[in-house]
């Protein structure tokens, strides 16, 4: 019952008739089970439902402008919180996939679902960089810091090649990648439809589609995270060595979540991309990829849930700080994290259980 | 004749990609054989370096010194951030990774609200000189040497100095320094001052050489990470040997097609010689030593 | 039938040669102590069986298949299991999936809490199953990794000092888990330092001493061996 992981964690009910999978929406990788955690997963359902009724349209768009990020959030939890490889490549992966998008849309348009085949490519290019090089780094043993230097080096060269794309002649097609100015004027998400098309401009529909992607990619991923390919992430995340000795490919695992995570962060690229109709390498520079670290770090990246959690509550801090200029935003983000690490490296929202369980064990005691 | 003046011209590329290697490498790699730990602050120690050298050389002060100037205010940085947080992590190397890039983006986005998007910077010394018909920079030239002599150094420091052997003992045996009275804690935050001092003196050097810019850090990151990973541990046996075989190939590649194609083959590098030498080029040569 | 098998084994590091020459041979069924003073080469002849470290020459059988060239997850496949002398628990997942995750790999889901009941209930951490691995006493997360190393079903077991660290009690109890595994047909392969311990349980003792397999037979035999007094406590002269 309710939120506590340690007691009777990892100890499964007995087997009704119910579906596995469903089954697996709950289990020892998540936060969170039981009746008390499910209502008030509806309660804030229906809450980010009725929504746009109370609220402008602004705040709606950029609430969807929110919810853009947190699938790379989710990304980076799984590769690092879950399967504990400390990966600086998302944003490289968020970049590809947005400019993937923006060259398919830019050439192809919008219309006859062409966008929604920009969003497939896009993820699917992410999809293919992570694999190859995810294949170098984790069929070649290379792990702990070196594995985040290696991305770090990818992001940064990625980084550098895209902002210096500046002449015409980086073009692919129709589409100029624009160098540090980035590209521009891409078309919206488009859903087609009969009679006129539906352009998802930043407003209410664009956040529908997004609470509903968002809902079920976290739905999703719990069942994954619980699944056995959940089991053998966390136990190669606890003891890599041991893992292996009891038969398992590790590698192949520790390949498997890179490309789904930086599917992820891809997913999140062309959503951005979408939402904003613009892409540019300043997306992609250290501060920039040093935001999902921030986010997942503090929400807690051992949890999807607290990962969630903490990434909107962040992202809506780090938007109010702009207020004062991004610099401070920024070094308030970094101060953050510093504390964080050093002293809650499990996350805020965590502790926050932890400090919520240990309250009730005291007022059981005193009662 | 030609024949000469174009081995020269391959040679002032090569000493020049060796030194930017060599002194962009140094500090991470004193900080990384010692401690384990990568620490991605390194381009803000070096930014620190640039810009108090900047300002002190504007103020009047003589460019060598005020150089000195710029690597000591690194390495007070350094010394005072190990002891308020680097310490904590020294078990925790990929909490350690993370905490100083949190460091990184205070200290560039502080420097951004405190000094502004740039600042005036400091011209080239020196001149340049000709060989045949190609001109090139003294002060480039000056800088290669100055690789070397720190190399030296270093070498000087760690093998013949009472800091250099209780460091080195502290790295290869920290429990036996301890029990042979050694501070380690002293130590590594000496230890990490010198990384932060190194990476300053790099910043300082270069100052000449690039725009002020709070970010100017970033443009170092790859070279140094790339460079310590390959070299290994070991900052003789490994940052040395490795940022002489990595600007052969940087210089060639930057000769033929430009500054990141320079870049990404030293990435390239970088996941091949992982592959095959995962400790690097020292973890290689240590081990058939004997 | 010769469940374990090594023909001129040979691996040497840094320059050092850790193995030299070694012929070892082992039958099915049989459990046998790998014994010799620090630094023999114990633990390298482990890394080697199990893939960890590539042979310099030299072949690996198990069970009359070759698997010098094999990865070590999937000599694991094959039907070897390990049990190093740190604990490799997974401390932060509980006992009950600790097990889990060293079952599923061959379980069906529907038999597999089954499975890991009986596993728990075999090493005597039933009542312990809710637990974190990591709060478990030092022989109970030793016993749990004997538990999820033979869940497994392995045809051979290697057990790496597997009563370091333990009470009297909590080693006679290993003993007795040792040989029960045993009476149902595994062959184990333990490198020990506990004479008592050796002598409680080895139908056979190999010496190892620079690399080499320096004395065979059993545990009687090798203790009146004269050479392997010495190599263990030195000579009279060297005492001074």
């Amino acid at each position: 019952m309710g939120m506590s992981q340690q007691e009777g964690a990892g100890v499964p009910r007995s087997e009704g008739r119910s579906p596995d999978w469903l089954l697996l929406l709950n289990g020892p990788q998540t936060l969170g089970r039981g009746p008390l955690f499910w209502v008030g997963f509806v309660l804030a359902v229906l809450a980010a439902v009725i929504y746009p009724f109370f609220m402008d349209a602004w705040s709606v768009g950029n609430t969807a402008y929110f919810f853009c990020w947190v699938f790379m959030a989710l990304g980076l939890s799984l590769i690092w919180g879950y399967a504990g490889s400390l990966s600086f490549g998302q944003t490289a992966f968020f970049g590809l996939a947005g400019y993937t998008y923006g060259v398919v849309t830019m050439n192809f348009g919008a219309a006859y679902g062409m966008s929604l085949v920009g969003l497939v490519l896009g993820v699917g290019m992410s999809c293919l960089g992570a694999l190859m090089l995810g294949y170098i780094l984790f069929y070649g043993r290379i792990s702990g810091v070196f594995l985040g230097i290696v991305t770090l080096s990818t992001t940064l060269v990625f980084t550098t090649f895209m902002a210096q794309t500046a002449g015409s002649q980086w073009a692919i097609g129709d589409a100029r990648l624009g160098g540090d100015n980035g590209m521009t004027g891409m078309p919206p998400l488009t859903i087609p439809w009969f009679g006129s098309d539906i352009a998802l401009y930043s407003g209410v529909p664009l956040y529908y589609l997004l609470l509903a992607m968002l809902v079920l990619c976290y739905l999703c991923l719990r069942i994954l995270v619980n699944s056995r390919f959940g089991n053998v992430l966390v136990a190669i995340r606890e003891n890599p060595h041991r893992t292996e000795m009891l038969g398992y490919d590790i590698r192949r695992y520790q390949l498997i979540v890179f490309v789904i995570g930086s599917g992820l962060a891809g997913l999140s690229g062309v959503l951005y991309t979408a939402w904003g109709q613009y892409i540019s390498p300043s997306s992609m520079d250290l501060a920039a990829a040093a935001l999902p670290i921030i986010w997942v770090a503090v929400g807690g990246r051992k949890d999807l849930t607290a990962t969630l959690i903490g990434t909107l509550v962040v992202l809506g801090v780090f938007q109010n700080l702009t207020i004062f200029g991004s610099y401070y935003a920024f070094v308030i983000m970094g101060l953050l994290l510093v504390v964080v690490v050093v002293f809650l490296p499990e996350g805020l929202i965590p502790g926050l259980v932890k400090l919520a369980g240990h309250l009730r064990r005291r007022k059981g005691d005193l009662a | 004749m030609e024949y000469v003046y174009l081995s020269f011209g391959a040679f002032y590329q090569f000493g020049d990609a060796f030194a930017f290697l060599v002194l962009s490498a140094m500090g991470l790699a004193v900080i990384f054989g010692m401690m384990g730990i990568i620490n991605l602050a390194h381009g803000e120690f070096i930014m620190c370096g640039a810009y108090v050298t900047v300002v002190t050389a504007r103020m009047g002060v003589p460019l060598p010194i005020a150089m000195l100037c710029g690597s000591l205010a690194a390495g007070v940085l350094g010394i005072v951030l190990e002891r308020m947080i680097i310490h904590r992590l020294y078990h925790r190397p990929l909490d350690s990774i993370v905490a100083t890039w949190g460091i990184s983006l205070i200290l560039t986005q502080g420097t951004l609200i405190v000094l502004g998007s740039s600042m005036s910077g400091i011209s080239t010394p020196l001149g340049s000189f000709a060989v045949g018909d190609y001109t090139y920079s003294t002060y480039r030239m000056v800088l290669f040497g100055m690789a070397l002599l720190l190399l030296v150094g270093l070498y000087v420091v760690f093998h013949h100095t009472t800091f250099g052997i209780h460091s080195r003992a502290t790295i290869q045996a920290p429990d036996m320094a301890r029990a042979a009275g050694i501070d380690t804690g002293r130590m590594y935050s000496l230890t990490f001052g010198l990384g932060a001092a190194l990476a300053g003196l790099a910043g300082a050097l270069y100052a000449p050489t690039i725009s002020m810019v709070p970010t100017l850090g970033a443009n170092f990151l790859v070279e140094s990470f790339v460079t310590v990973v390959v070299g290994g541990a070991d900052v003789f046996l490994g940052t040395a040997p490795a940022a002489a075989i990595l600007a052969v190939i940087k210089a060639f590649l930057t000769g033929w097609q430009g500054q990141l194609m320079g870049q990404v083959g030293l990435l390239i590098t970088v996941m091949v010689v992982i592959r095959i030498l995962p400790q690097g080029l020292s973890g290689w040569l240590l081990k058939g030593r004997k | 039938m010769t469940i374990l098998r090594t023909e001129e084994l040979y691996k040497h590091f840094d320059g050092v040669q850790v193995a030299r020459d070694v012929n070892f041979s082992m039958e099915a069924g049989e459990i046998r102590c790998l014994i010799g003073p620090n630094g023999a080469g114990k633990s390298t002849f482990f890394k080697l069986v199990l893939g960890e470290h590539q042979p310099s020459s030299g072949r690996i059988y198990f069970s009359d298949q070759e698997i010098t060239r094999l990865r070590s997850f999937e000599r694991v496949n094959q039907g070897i299991a390990v049990k190093f002398q740190v604990p490799g628990i997974f401390p932060d997942l509980s006992v009950w999936q600790n097990m889990q995750i060293a079952l599923q790999n061959r379980l069906h889901r529907h038999s597999m809490a089954g499975s890991i009941a009986k596993a728990l209930a075999f090493v005597g951490l039933s009542d312990k199953a809710g637990e974190l691995a990591g709060v478990l006493s030092h022989g109970e997360q030793q016993w749990l990794e004997i538990g999820m190393a033979i869940s497994t079903e392995p045809r051979l077991l290697l057990l790496d000092e597997p009563t370091a660290g333990m009470t009297p009690e909590e080693t006679s109890r290993t003993g007795e888990i040792i040989q029960a595994l045993n009476r149902e047909g595994m062959s184990i392969l333990a490198v020990e330092h506990d004479m008592e311990f050796v002598r409680q349980i080895a139908h056979k003792v190999t010496v190892l001493n620079f690399g080499e397999i320096f004395a065979e037979g059993t545990i009687n035999e090798i203790e009146a061996h004269k050479e392997v007094a010495r190599i263990y406590l030195g000579t009279a002269d060297d005492d001074e």
